[in-house]
């Protein structure tokens, strides 16, 4: 079995999951297992069929075409079984993102898509759809001094004050080849994500499993020409509302799942402490120092 | 106008009229008595290679996939748009440069489906004026844009760059016209940029026809005048245009005239062009 905590859960997993620090003692009673099984073609009375995926209570099937099929049970348990063509390698990284985030939403957690880094034990969460340079953002503000805590997916739980907190979530930096050129991290650059994909796992400059942060404000990266300078825009809560449930992870799969009246209560919590900002950037790396300078000012004045 | 519903490949190689065809479809189905919005574009449609609302749909994070994988799951999704549209009264567009190719897993790129689930409306425009076109549109020398109407390996965006749409799988031009006009799984509806200049009403007119859109004359030469040059030029001009590429130094909507390549293009570059394509070019009337 290979033991590591993902996202503030302890996991037991038999496949070996790249990316994810490894735990040095076993858990007695993980909060989740993965394993390989076979999986049945379909669901029992499913509420929602997708083109990849079904949806029945505290159930959920999602099959990645060509790669693998994947069980997901009552936030608790991840089964696995592999296309014929397919190895573990291949399977895992979908595991570390769709089905650890359907365990999450099987939990009733709040998670954003979107990687999150702290400044003064405040944490700063950078959210957007795919390819809106959230992790190419992040990897840049941790060099210029900020900590990394997750990357691409961030969980966001209530202390007993209801003060939003991230924890940061045990696992590597994912970024593209060019953006780990453009940010001279190849001393830091290890494993790739996959085979054929340009992608590469890069250890982050310090990685403090069990740091716990207050979350003091998300970034919804936009795009913007390139001649632009970066911008930023403080959002009012009604408009900030909308935006914030956009950028739940797997936002449809929660929706399918009857979580939108908790998820609309879990991020008027979250707006209740924390500030949300539109930053509207250059594409790829122009401009990348004015950005990271932009949201650096904006953490700092939050302070 | 009740023009029945099913899903309608709007289907063509990179700068050969899509977009012009896209606007008079939009003009022609509009109720108001002004010219759309070239920005806003209000044609019923989805998007084969976008990926936000392909994850959306899916839930499978696409940057993690292969090029084989990826387009065995847009395979998927076409499926699942031609699926939708039947359950349409009205049709609904799916705008694509895909050569109708077949993936190796026997599944046709665009989705297996009945014949009668769809169409196509099919632009193709001289391959010269589409070099000179794709290599004002992207920023290529001449020389790159005439290689890769060569390609058969060719993908939009190169499959190496992640950005917010999936690859389209484009062959060279002359697979993507003979591919497409010789597939026998959707009805075809082939429309000649250049006839499309010279006769626009009638020309335009045939292939609403096609589509089976009951409209009358007076609002196909309406929609004509809508999508005029002129008028998209001075949209474009005063409010820029959002398909035009960043960083772009052109304007998307140019001199959109045939054989302007002869100004351009050296004897060198048509002659590579005619060697590599005088067959199917003989086959639509450019030779």
């Amino acid at each position: 079995m290979f033991y590591c905590r993902i996202c503030g859960l302890s996991v037991a997993s038999q496949l070996a999951l790249p990316g994810v620090v490894e735990a040095h003692d076993p858990h007695d009673a993980p909060d989740v297992v993965v394993r390989y099984g076979d999986i049945p073609s379909s669901l029992d009375r499913p509420s929602y069929v997708g083109p990849t995926w079904q949806v029945s209570g505290q159930r959920f099937l999602f099959e990645v075409p060509g790669v693998a099929r994947f069980l997901v049970d009552d936030g608790r348990a991840i089964t696995v079984e592999l296309n014929e063509t397919s190895t573990k390698e291949d399977a895992a990284p979908f595991l570390l993102g769709t089905g650890i985030g359907a365990i999450l939403h099987q939990r009733g957690e709040l998670l954003l898509h979107g990687s999150a880094v702290a400044l003064n034990n405040r944490a700063v969460i950078l959210s957007g759809p795919t390819g809106a340079g959230k992790s190419t953002v992040a990897a840049a503000l941790c060099k210029a001094g900020f900590q990394f805590l997750s990357d691409d997916v961030s969980v966001i739980r209530f202390d007993s004050d209801d003060h939003p907190v991230v924890t940061s979530d045990g696992r590597q930096h994912k970024l593209w080849f060019d953006s780990i050129q453009h940010l001279s991290l190849a001393d830091r650059q290890r494993n790739v994500v996959r085979k054929k994909i340009h992608k590469f796992y890069v250890d982050p400059p310090q990685n403090d499993a069990a740091a716990l942060l207050p979350v003091a404000a998300v970034f919804l990266l936009d795009k913007v020409t390139p001649p632009d300078p970066p911008s930023i825009t403080k959002l009012s809560l009604v408009n900030a509302a909308p935006l914030l449930r956009e950028n739940v992870f797997k936002s449809s799969l929660a929706e399918h799942m009857g979580r939108s009246g908790a998820l609309f209560g879990q991020i008027a919590s979250l707006l209740r402490h924390s500030t949300v900002f539109r930053l509207e950037r250059a594409r790829g790396f122009d401009r990348i120092n004015e950005t990271i300078e932009t949201i650096k000012a904006s953490v700092e004045e939050l302070s | 106008m009740p023009p029945g519903g099913g899903a309608v490949w709007l289907a063509s190689f990179p700068k050969s009229g899509n977009t012009w065809l896209r606007l008079l479809l939009a003009n022609v189905l509009s109720n108001q008595d002004k010219p759309v919005n070239i920005n806003s574009i209000p044609l019923k449609g989805r998007s084969l290679v976008r990926r936000t609302y392909i994850e959306d749909v899916t839930l499978i994070d696409t940057d993690l996939l292969t090029l084989d994988e990826a387009l065995l799951l847009r395979s998927r999704m076409a499926a699942v748009i031609i699926a939708e549209a039947s359950e349409d009264e009205n049709p609904l567009f799916v705008k694509t440069h895909d050569a109708y190719c077949t993936l190796p897993e026997c599944e046709p790129l665009l989705g297996r489906h009945n014949r009668s689930a769809a169409k196509a409306l099919y632009i193709v425009r001289d391959p010269r004026d589409v070099v000179v076109s794709l290599a004002s549109h992207m920023s290529y020398p001449i020389d790159e844009a005439v290689r890769r109407l060569c390609m058969d390996d060719h993908f939009i965006p190169d499959v190496h760059v992640v950005t917010t749409h999936l690859p389209q799988h484009l062959q060279s031009w002359s697979r993507h016209v003979t591919g497409w006009n010789d597939q026998t799984d959707v009805p075809v509806h082939v429309i000649r940029y250049e006839d499309l200049r010279d006769e626009p009403v009638s020309v335009f007119g045939a292939a609403v026809a096609f589509l089976g859109l009951e409209v009358p004359r007076t609002k196909i030469e309406q929609a004509v005048r809508f999508s005029d040059f002129a008028e998209l030029q001075a949209q474009e001009a005063q409010n820029d245009f959002r398909e035009r590429p960043p960083g772009a130094t052109a304007p998307f909507f140019r001199k959109g005239r045939a054989s302007g390549w002869v100004d351009v293009l050296t004897k060198q570059q048509s002659a590579q062009i005619v060697a590599t394509h005088g067959d199917a070019m003989k086959r639509f009337g450019y030779l």
